[in-house]
C-alpha cells in the first residue's frame, strides 16, 4: 500500500501519468537499473586498480558482507550516500527534460 | 489561349505550394507521442551506461549490482530520492555536484587519516595551558568562590 502510494508520487513527478500503468511501472524499473548501473560505475571507479581486483576475488563467492566490509573500508558510507543521492537527482532530472 | 494556360498553371502550382505548406504545418504539429520520448530517454541512459561498462570487469559489475540490490530495500527507493530532490529544488550540473563532493570527500578521508595515528606531542599541565599557550595564562591565580564567581578584590 505504502510503496504504491511512493510509486504513484513518482509516476506523477516524472510526468507519466498518461501513460499506461504497466507502461510506467516498465519506466520506473528501468529508470530504478540504470541509477543502480550508475552507482555501481561510479563506486568502481573511486576505487583503485588495486582494489578493484580484490573487489572481483571478493564478489565471486557472492557474499554481501563481506562486499560491505570491503568497501566501507576502501570508501566512506557517506561519499556512497552521497553518490546515490546526486546520481538518482541527476537521472530524474534528466529523464525529465528528454521528456518534456 | 497560351497566356491563360500559363495562368491555370501558375494557379496550380500556387495550389500546390499552399497544400505543401499546409501537410507540413500538420507534421510539425504533430507531438511525439509519450511513449516514444520515453523509450529514447531511457534508451540513451541504457547506451551510455552500456558504454561505459565495457571498461570494466564483468564480474566486478555484477557483483556489485546484486550487492546494491540487497542494500536498496523498495524497488522504487533511488528513483524515490531523485524525485524527494528534485521537489526540494536542485542545482544545475549534477555531474559537477557529484564530482565536488567526491573531491571534498576525499580530501576528509586523506585528512582524517594523517589525523587518525595523531599523538599531541605536547601536554598541558594541570591548568589546561601547554608551553607553547602559556602566554595567555593570567598573570595573577584566579580565585573563586563557592558560587564559581571570581573572588579577586582587585577584579572587583
Amino acid at each position: 500500500m505504502i510503496i504504491d502510494e511512493v510509486k504513484q508520487n513518482i509516476i506523477a513527478e516524472l510526468g507519466l501519468e498518461k501513460l499506461p500503468r504497466e507502461k510506467a511501472d516498465e519506466v520506473m524499473t528501468k529508470l530504478e537499473e540504470n541509477i543502480q548501473r550508475k552507482v555501481v560505475l561510479e563506486i568502481l571507479e573511486l576505487l583503485k586498480p588495486e582494489d578493484q581486483k580484490e573487489l572481483i576475488k571478493i564478489v565471486e563467492p557472492g557474499n554481501n558482507q563481506n562486499i560491505s566490509s570491503f568497501l566501507a573500508d576502501k570508501i566512506p558510507m557517506d561519499v556512497v550516500e552521497s553518490l546515490i543521492k546526486a546520481i538518482s537527482e541527476s537521472f530524474v532530472k534528466e529523464f525529465k527534460n528528454s521528456v518534456k | 489561349m497560351e497566356k491563360n494556360f500559363e495562368q491555370s498553371r501558375e494557379e496550380e502550382l500556387l495550389h500546390d505550394l499552399e497544400e505543401a505548406k499546409s501537410q507540413e504545418q500538420v507534421v510539425e504539429k504533430q507531438e511525439i507521442p509519450l511513449e516514444e520520448k520515453v523509450d529514447v530517454a531511457v534508451g540513451r541512459q541504457d547506451d551510455e551506461l552500456s558504454q561505459r561498462e565495457l571498461r570494466h570487469d564483468k564480474k566486478a559489475l555484477s557483483g556489485l549490482r546484486k550487492w546494491i540490490g540487497v542494500a536498496t530495500v523498495m524497488g522504487a527507493s533511488f528513483l524515490a530520492v531523485g524525485c524527494n530532490s528534485e521537489k526540494s529544488g536542485f542545482t544545475d550540473n549534477v555531474h559537477d555536484n557529484v564530482q565536488q563532493r567526491v573531491k571534498i570527500k576525499k580530501a576528509e578521508i586523506e585528512h582524517m587519516k594523517k589525523t587518525k595515528g595523531y599523538e599531541p606531542s605536547v601536554q598541558p599541565d594541570k591548568s589546561g595551558f601547554t608551553d607553547e599557550t602559556s602566554a595567555q595564562r593570567p598573570s595573577t591565580e584566579v580565585k573563586t568562590g563557592p558560587s564559581g564567581r571570581v573572588s579577586n578584590p582587585e577584579d572587583l
